[in-house]
């Protein structure tokens, strides 16, 4: 029982990952054929795990992902992402983010980013900006403008 | 110490949500409000859990809350967080459990069980965090949004009886904690000055639980916020929004946002006695009976557990949703079917119908008939009154 009952849910449907599409280093060279893991998580603890593999050039597509979602007024809406490259077996965490809303490119600050590239091998930089929190090793253009607006 | 602004108070009470992630609570912890570098030995932070099973958390052991030092800005200070219900853990059903009574606070005044219980079961956990700092520790902030909200007033209200630090409460949308009796000691404890509690004029979780449950500060209306929304809606509530409404703001500069005399309940509840003459032409009219419509209409779905989010789509549907809620409302114990049938008959009065003498004249048919009327007659009004400026 909710306090907004079962029929006035509305149901629509939102945007767990805006998907990416982009190139993959390691130390500055391409990461041809590497594996890419990609685990969203919103409606559950375990979470959805996705997994793609980079071509000759390190050059990699990640599908959009959307889901169903039923507004309930009292759950606040909280997607987690996290994604990691297995490159020579080992495992690299390139990608972790929060959001709290549910739009397409919320990750990118709004609008569809251009010019990915994630290096493997460098440290995770933290972003805040509207309703995300991030850190990662990955750039695209327009990345160092994003920040929350009045801290 | 330095306060919060509005929107870093904000930002943190979003953020929290994020603790319940494990892998995602270094996310949190970035923020520079907080201590970054760990001396040696030094636990800069903490990750509460909060060990009620079923009812309020799905999980025996689940991620709620944090303590965390402050940063460079905030050498001296505490940060203890606490986050709401999310879409991984959909058990929202802790506002409405009619079987959550009241308990006794750590300090023996009686509050809500419910938050009682989740704020207790982390308590061992923030002592001993306490502990370890508190020759550091001169400030204390407790930030939550939501259920969070109430759980960090129940935080500020045992740091300001049981610590010799100053203490300070934000929270966000947050649902009310105790009775009269609780409002009062603890707005005394913490002090009036140092209780920033924000809430969107339609947000509908500040309004429940119902009666004897009050607000913290006592005798206080807190931050109230304009929000788009007509009428009670989820999206005043989301803490995204409420981020929104803060933004770029001071607390004077939120502080002098006057709260509408017509969102004042008693103020309504005069206006829906009262037997004045109902004029639809004065503007003041439609805001009396937009509040007392909200008013209503929120007394209603709280005690009759329907919704109220599909009824904004078109007049007509309107009419008919909330012709159905009112009507259920009439039948509903005295003391909210009373407020239904005063508002029914100021509705009826503005488009000139004579309401019967009997209660069980008010069919659901007849509400409609004069929602349906009254909408036009607003149109018309509102119409007017754009050609009269224009």
């Amino acid at each position: 029982m909710s306090f907004f009952s079962s029929n006035d849910n509305k149901k629509e449907q939102i945007v767990i990952f805006s998907g990416m599409e982009g190139q993959l280093l390691f130390n500055g060279k391409p990461a041809k054929n590497t594996e890419i893991k990609i685990w969203t998580q919103w409606k559950n603890e375990e979470g959805e795990t996705t997994t793609v593999t980079t071509d000759d050039a390190g050059n990699y597509q990640i599908p959009v992902e959307m889901d169903d979602y039923s507004s309930n007024p009292l759950a606040q809406l909280v997607v987690s992402q996290r994604i990691t490259a297995v490159y020579e077996g080992n495992e690299y965490v390139i990608w972790n983010l929060g959001k709290f809303t549910a739009n397409m490119f919320d990750e990118f600050g709004g609008s569809k980013p251009s010019a990915i590239q994630c290096e493997i091998t460098d440290d995770l930089t933290p972003y805040r900006f509207d309703s995300v929190v991030m850190e990662t090793s990955c750039v695209w253009d327009g990345i160092s403008e994003l920040k929350e607006d009045d801290e | 110490m330095s306060t919060l602004s509005p929107k870093a108070a904000a930002v943190l009470a979003r953020d929290i949500y994020l603790i319940q992630n494990p892998q995602m609570s270094n996310l949190l912890f970035s923020n520079p409000v907080f201590r970054q570098s760990s001396d040696k030995g030094v636990q800069v932070n903490k990750t509460l859990k909060s060990e009620v099973g079923g009812r309020i958390i799905l999980n025996t052991k689940d991620n709620f809350g944090a303590c965390a030092l402050g940063g460079d800005k905030h050498p001296n200070d505490l940060f203890l967080l606490f986050r709401g219900t999310t879409t991984a853990n959909n058990r929202a059903d802790w506002l409405t459990d009619a079987r959550i009574g009241i308990s006794l606070s750590d300090s023996g005044i009686p509050v809500h069980s419910g938050f009682n219980h989740s704020f207790k079961s982390m308590l061992p956990d923030i002592k001993r965090f306490l502990g370890e700092h508190s020759k550091s520790i001169q400030n204390i902030h407790c930030v939550g949004h939501s259920l969070g909200g109430a759980v960090a007033t129940l935080a500020a209200d045992w740091a300001a009886r049981n610590t010799n630090n100053k203490v300070s409460l934000y929270t966000f949308g947050q649902p009310r904690v105790g009775t009269t009796i609780f409002s009062r000691s603890t707005t005394n404890k913490i002090g009036l000055e140092n209780i920033y509690r924000s809430y969107h004029r339609t947000d509908p979780v500040p309004m429940v639980p119902l009666y004897p449950y009050v607000h913290a500060p006592h005798k206080d209306n807190g931050f109230f916020l304009p929000s788009n929304q007509p009428l009670a809606s989820g999206e005043a509530h989301k803490m995204s929004n409420y981020v929104e409404s803060v933004k770029g703001k001071s607390w004077e500069q939120l502080k002098s946002i006057v709260r509408e005399p017509y969102s004042v309940e008693i103020a309504i509840e005069n206006w829906l006695k009262s037997k004045s003459m109902v004029n639809p032409q004065s503007s003041a009219f439609w805001r009396w009976l937009d509040s007392a419509l909200i008013y209503v209409l929120k007394k209603v779905a709280v005690t009759a557990l329907v919704g109220l989010q599909s009824a904004f789509i078109t007049g007509f549907t309107l009419a008919d949703k909330l012709a159905y809620i009112l009507a259920k409302g009439i039948n509903l114990a005295e003391n909210i079917s009373i407020w239904v049938e005063l508002l029914i008959r100021k509705m009826a009065a503005a488009i000139g119908i004579k309401v019967k003498h009997k209660r069980e004249d008010i069919t659901k048919s007849f509400i409609r008939r004069i929602l349906i009327q009254l909408t036009e007659l607003a149109t018309k009004t509102a119409k007017k009154a754009i050609q009269a400026i224009s």
